[in-house]
């Protein structure tokens, strides 16, 4: 139950998070994508499944927030929750450095996936503006306060994965 | 270790299934049955949408309350109160203006109301993506209020109105927008002055929009003003669209074409109002 919980109050509060940052940010375009950072935080720390399902769950709350195109996210984050779970044994999410080049990394390959994704299946695919290019950068500064966060978060529900 | 292969398999398994359910949303994005799913995926978040466009404006009456008075010692209360006071009067200050800008917009809707478009409905814009800024907005009003598909959608801008774009979905509460500024839009129209040419306003998804299929002989100035034509009864006649602000050969070189500054650049998006159509 508690865990139930826990993981209605992430959804709702993140997809909220980023909806505000999107819809504040305006046209400056300089934007960062909380739900991936914290799609990479649950795929790191909980494996792939819970990754997956979630990023998907948030890719088509943040398609049908968006106005884009209604699976492009979903596949998107979905993808992201399962490799970042795939390399959890290989990686130490507890370690600063390792979450903002993971983070950085996986950024760039997303924006690289979107661009290729929407002007496979859009009708009018988004214009390449140079602001966007920060987000990567954006997102990798952020990592650590954003895993940190969850995990005093987690912890606060006792859903941190050895207390589960 | 075991399990954590099977955990790993499983994982597998429902990626692909995934993939699979997100290619099928994406290649068949206009039919009913994922406008129907994308509906209700709207109708979920539409609330926060709508909180965040009211945070953005916070116009209701009550809202520029004055903060609480901190429970310290009087005498330090004393000393902090001007400051208090004075941010209380800034506050009061942004509220009122806030509110008075958004009275300035919805008496312009409402005077155009009366004076051309009888059937206009006042939206307010509840969503527009930074990374598709160009290309679409959200409405906060949908079929339940009369709005369908292809109404065109004004804005109030000073002293005139222009042309914001067509309604491209309408669902039951909300309507997504196409701007002119969408390279999918095409909307015809004409140079006002001497030259009266008519052309196509087509968009860019930039800020720039471009009026093209200008004969060569066309006389079209630098500032000429352009407005929709009215022809293909899409949208009405002699809506601001912008003016010329340069004019070149297009890259077949047959005719001319003209950049525009478009007329809605000088006003924020906030409300918009929609041409319903008597059917």
């Amino acid at each position: 139950m508690k865990r139930s919980i826990f993981y209605s109050l992430t959804v709702v509060f993140v997809f909220l998070l980023q909806a505000g940052g999107n819809y504040f940010a305006g046209m400056s375009g300089f934007s960062a994508n909380v739900v991936l950072v914290v799609v990479l935080y649950f795929g790191l720390s909980r494996g792939p499944m819970a990754g997956l399902l979630l990023g998907f769950l948030w890719g088509l709350m943040v398609d049908a927030s968006s106005l884009g195109l209604l699976g492009l996210h979903a596949l998107l984050y979905s993808a992201a929750g399962y490799f970042s779970g795939m390399l959890r044994r290989q990686l130490d999410e507890d370690k600063g450095w390792t979450q903002v080049i993971f983070s950085l990394m996986v950024s760039a390959l997303y924006l690289a996936a979107y661009f290729v994704v929407e002007h496979l299946f859009s009708p009018s695919p988004r214009p390449l503006r140079w602001p966007m290019a920060a987000q990567p950068l954006i997102n990798g500064a952020m990592a650590p306060p954003v895993f940190w966060f969850m995990r005093r978060w987690s912890y606060l529900w006792n859903a941190h994965p050895q207390e589960e | 270790m075991h399990w954590e292969l099977y955990e790993r398999q499983r994982a597998t398994l429902v990626l692909i299934g995934v993939v699979f359910l997100s290619v099928l949303l994406l290649a068949f994005q206009r039919s009913a049955v994922v406008q129907h799913i994308k509906s209700f995926f709207v109708a979920c978040t539409f609330p926060s949408q709508r909180l965040f466009s009211q945070l953005s404006a916070p116009v209701t009456p009550s809202s520029p309350a004055a903060p609480a008075i901190p429970s310290a010692p009087v005498s330090e209360e004393l000393g902090a109160l001007p400051d208090a006071a004075a941010d209380w009067r800034a506050e009061k200050f942004r509220a009122l203006k806030v509110l008075a800008d958004e009275n300035a917009r919805l008496n312009a809707l409402l005077g155009l109301k009366r004076e051309r478009w009888p059937r206009l409905v006042a939206a307010r814009v509840v969503s527009r993506d930074p990374q598709r800024w160009f290309q679409e907005i959200l409405l906060d009003k949908g079929q339940e209020d009369g709005l369908q598909v292809d109404d065109p959608v004004i804005a109030p801008v000073g002293n005139y109105e222009a042309l914001v774009g067509r309604i491209v979905e309408a669902g039951a509460r909300t309507s997504r927008v196409m701007l002119v500024h969408d390279s999918l839009s095409a909307v015809a129209a004409t140079v006002s002055g001497a030259s009266a040419d008519d052309g196509v306003v087509e968009g860019s998804n930039s800020q720039d929009l471009y009026l093209r299929y200008l004969s060569r002989e066309s006389q079209v100035k630098i500032g000429d003003s352009v407005a929709t034509s009215g022809l293909g009864r899409q949208f009405p006649a002699g809506v601001p669209i912008g003016w010329v602000r340069d004019i070149q050969l297009d890259d077949r070189q047959l005719f001319l074409q003209a950049r525009l500054n478009p007329a809605l650049a000088a006003s924020p998006l906030r409300i918009v109002g929609v041409l319903v159509r008597r059917d």
